[in-house]
């Protein structure tokens, strides 16, 4: 039996030991005297406290005794805990889109799995898997189709390491992911941070996208610098203004991106077609329908944290304003927080405004990172076509952590745990009282006065 | 068995002169207020119509026919009486009964110095014997047994003893009984030209209690029952040192001679509080703010 607060059962014995101190305390009346001037002394009680030599009414005292030791022991929450294990694993286990193949992460649970371990399965939500399901529900796991949040599997597990803080010493957690950047949010650090031991990190494939690629299309001028970026390098040529993505899926929604105005019927194919996409991406010097920032200026980064955040730094020349109001929403940011890229519904369709001017001179365009924001702006719209990238190095390295497994003694008890013997002894403390009332029945009563009536000087 | 040897012995030459005109009477020791019967020779006057013939003096009137009469002083008795408390409250402590043995003491000490001055003494115990004043040699043994015979008890008032008197009373008690009613009959005694003395007597013990916690009780009044216990002992002392003065005020605006005398473990000697009580010098226990001992 271990005590979920006993500084409780302290302060039950600091009370005790005064209620027993109490019953060595006697009220009665001092010898008496005569003294022919007694009339000088002024009117008080005639009854002093003395200290005896027994305790009186011993029944009444172990009586109270008794109440005292069990209410304290209800406040201090005797838990009954089971049979305790050396370590205790908490599996946490990927089964998202970001999984590339769920039977390797079914095999690395198996593995890792032993009886009275716990399984904690997420995607976007995770959830404990009850142990008598757990060995059914890692064979037939299934990879979702929605993005995986590893902070809510976090945060689950850190609830289970509290439940089990009873039934063993250490806790081990084993998180078995692909480690998407995209399951990692702003908030999975300050999350990790709270798990206080090392986490044993079991990497699976991280799935490469949606199945097919987007058609994608460009128009512009023969000259655009964007026409070097990597998701146009290797198109057929289609004419002096537009190359098309020759490797395009069928299944895959075509991308148009126009540097130049979009016209009406860039408009009605956006609106008409099976998910088109439309990127108004109007190169340096091209009038565009958004209004003008007057004057023009330069800003040295821009973001894209959609679907993966990647940061340029550039000397960007600023021309326009956009407006990312009315339902739209913001693919990229500048440095000071002002939209950069947006997109907004069309019909069936949608249409992203990329605001972002890429100088005509320069080598930015070849740089790795700007070909990396050029193939998350031209992605198709939804997060479908969101692709999965693997978590750097660094947030692998932070989460694994280092340092030894966690002491259960760390790891705060949660406020719903089975405490069954409370109610059980605040009964018997209650019985114990009425007990008490009826003993202390016809009884004289107890007069406090002050000790220093009775003692000398 | 009272022991008054030593008293006696130490007062052994001590007077205790009137220090006021007696009322004429039996030819005495003091002063009377009445002239003309003495052989003493005070002054001369001249005759008045109404003199008595036979005081004039033939033998100035033959030398210079001029009719004078002779004027001599008087001296007369002062009966003395002593009257004591013999109440329970004054048997304290319980184990000794310092108290009335010292009050005794002090009682055959004054009859002792009234007798040896020449007046005759008496004696009035509350609740006892009564002598009345005589001039015969073993009055003051008399007055030692019947001290010695007699057992403070009881709750009687000192007042009924002070009715019928004449000249020389003290009032030797602790004033605990009915000291309003005395102190009225002692203005009596004074307005017919007597004197009177209260003797105050207060044992150690009562200025002083022990510490040990007590419930106290007055012997005169049960009922009285009182925890004597540190937080009241500090108080009990103020409120007695009040009374004490309030006491002492009021027996000397009654015109009577006041003195405090302390008895037992610390206190003054028999023979000296006689002596203090007779030459009216003030005692060191007078102004005690809170009884103890200055």
């Amino acid at each position: 039996m271990t005590f979920l607060a006993p500084g409780f059962l302290l302060a039950a014995a600091a009370v005790a030991a005064l209620t027993v101190g109490l019953h060595f305390l006697v009220t009665r009346q001092p010898p008496s005297a005569s003294l022919p001037t007694a009339r000088f002394i002024p009117e008080t009680s005639t009854t002093i406290v003395a200290a005896a030599r027994r305790p009186h009414d011993l029944l009444l005292l172990l009586v109270r005794v008794a109440v005292i030791g069990l209410v304290g022991t209800a406040f201090a929450r005797p838990h009954l805990a089971p049979r305790r294990s050396s370590v205790v694993r908490i599996v946490v286990a990927d089964h998202s889109r970001d999984v590339a193949d769920i039977q390797s992460v079914r095999d690395s649970v198996r593995r890792l799995l032993r009886a009275g371990d716990v399984l904690v399965v997420f995607d976007s939500a995770a959830h404990t898997v009850p142990p008598a399901q757990a060995p059914d529900t890692v064979a037939t796991l299934q990879r979702t189709t929605v993005r995986g949040i590893l902070s809510s599997a976090l945060i689950v597990a850190r609830r289970e390491a509290s439940r089990s803080r009873g039934r063993t010493d250490s806790l081990e957690l084993d998180l078995v992911s692909p480690l998407a950047d995209a399951e990692l949010d702003a908030g999975t650090s300050a999350i990790r941070a709270l798990w206080g031991g090392r986490i044993r990190v079991v990497r699976v494939v991280t799935a490469r996208g949606p199945i097919g690629r987007p058609a994608l299309t460009l128009r512009a001028a023969p000259d655009d610098p964007i026409r070097v970026a990597a998701p146009f390098r290797t198109r057929a040529a289609e004419g002096p203004n537009t190359v098309t993505d020759a490797s395009a899926g069928a299944r895959a929604p075509d991308v148009r991106v126009v540097r130049d105005r979009p016209t009406g019927a860039d408009s009605a194919w956006t609106r008409v077609g099976g998910g088109h996409t439309l990127v108004v991406w109007p190169a340096m010097g091209v009038t565009a329908s958004w209004p003008a920032r007057r004057p023009a200026d330069t800003v040295a980064a821009v973001v894209v944290f959609r679907p993966a955040t990647v940061a340029v730094v550039a000397a960007f020349p600023r021309t326009w304003r956009l407006d990312a109001t009315a339902g739209a929403r913001v693919r990229a940011r500048w440095l000071d927080g002002e939209p950069a890229a947006v997109e907004h519904t069309l019909g069936a369709g949608c249409v992203r405004d990329v605001a972002i001017g890429v100088p005509t001179s320069g080598d930015l365009v070849l740089r790795p990172d700007f070909a990396r924001l050029v193939s998350m702006v031209v992605r198709p719209c939804g997060d479908a076509w969101d692709p999965a990238m693997p978590a750097s190095p660094g947030d692998v390295a932070m989460l694994a952590g280092e340092g030894p497994l966690v002491a259960t003694g760390s790891i705060a008890s949660p406020t719903d745990e089975d405490e069954p013997l409370v109610p059980w002894l605040f009964a018997a403390a209650l019985v114990l009282l009425a007990v008490e009332t009826l003993a202390r029945w016809g009884r004289p009563r107890l007069v406090a006065l002050p000790i220093a009536l009775a003692g000398p000087a | 068995m009272l022991a008054v040897g030593d008293v006696l012995d130490a007062l052994r030459g001590a007077r205790w002169p009137a220090d006021q005109l007696v009322p004429g009477g039996s030819a005495g020791t003091h002063r009377a207020r009445t002239q003309g019967t003495s052989v003493e020779f005070a002054e001369y006057r001249g005759y008045r119509q109404g003199d008595d013939v036979r005081r004039l003096d033939w033998k100035l009137l033959a030398r210079t026919d001029r009719a004078y009469v002779r004027l001599t002083e008087d001296h007369a008795l002062l009966p003395t009486t002593v009257i004591v408390d013999a109440s329970a409250s004054m048997a304290y402590p319980e184990d000794t009964h310092a108290k009335w043995t010292h009050a005794a003491r002090v009682a055959v000490g004054l009859a002792a110095v009234a007798h040896a001055t020449g007046d005759p003494v008496g004696l009035r115990i509350t609740g006892g014997r009564v002598l009345p004043p005589r001039m015969r040699q073993g009055v003051v043994g008399d007055i030692g047994r019947a001290l010695a015979d007699a057992t403070p008890a009881g709750a009687s008032g000192l007042a009924p003893l002070l009715t019928d008197l004449r000249g020389r009373v003290a009032i030797v008690s602790d004033f605990l009984g009915d000291a309003d009613a005395t102190r009225s009959l002692a203005r009596a005694i004074r307005a017919q030209g007597g004197v009177v003395y209260a003797v105050h007597v207060v044992d150690a013990e009562e200025l002083d209690p022990p510490r040990a916690a007590a419930l106290v009780a007055d012997p005169e009044a049960p009922a009285v029952r009182r925890p004597l216990v540190l937080a009241t002992r500090t108080v009990y002392q103020q409120n007695f040192a009040r009374w004490r003065r309030a006491l002492a005020d009021d027996w000397r605006r009654a015109g009577a001679r006041y003195t405090l005398t302390v008895s037992g473990s610390g206190g003054e000697p028999a023979a000296r509080a006689v002596r203090r009580i007779v030459s009216g010098a003030p005692g060191h226990w007078d102004d005690a703010p809170t009884g103890v001992a200055p």
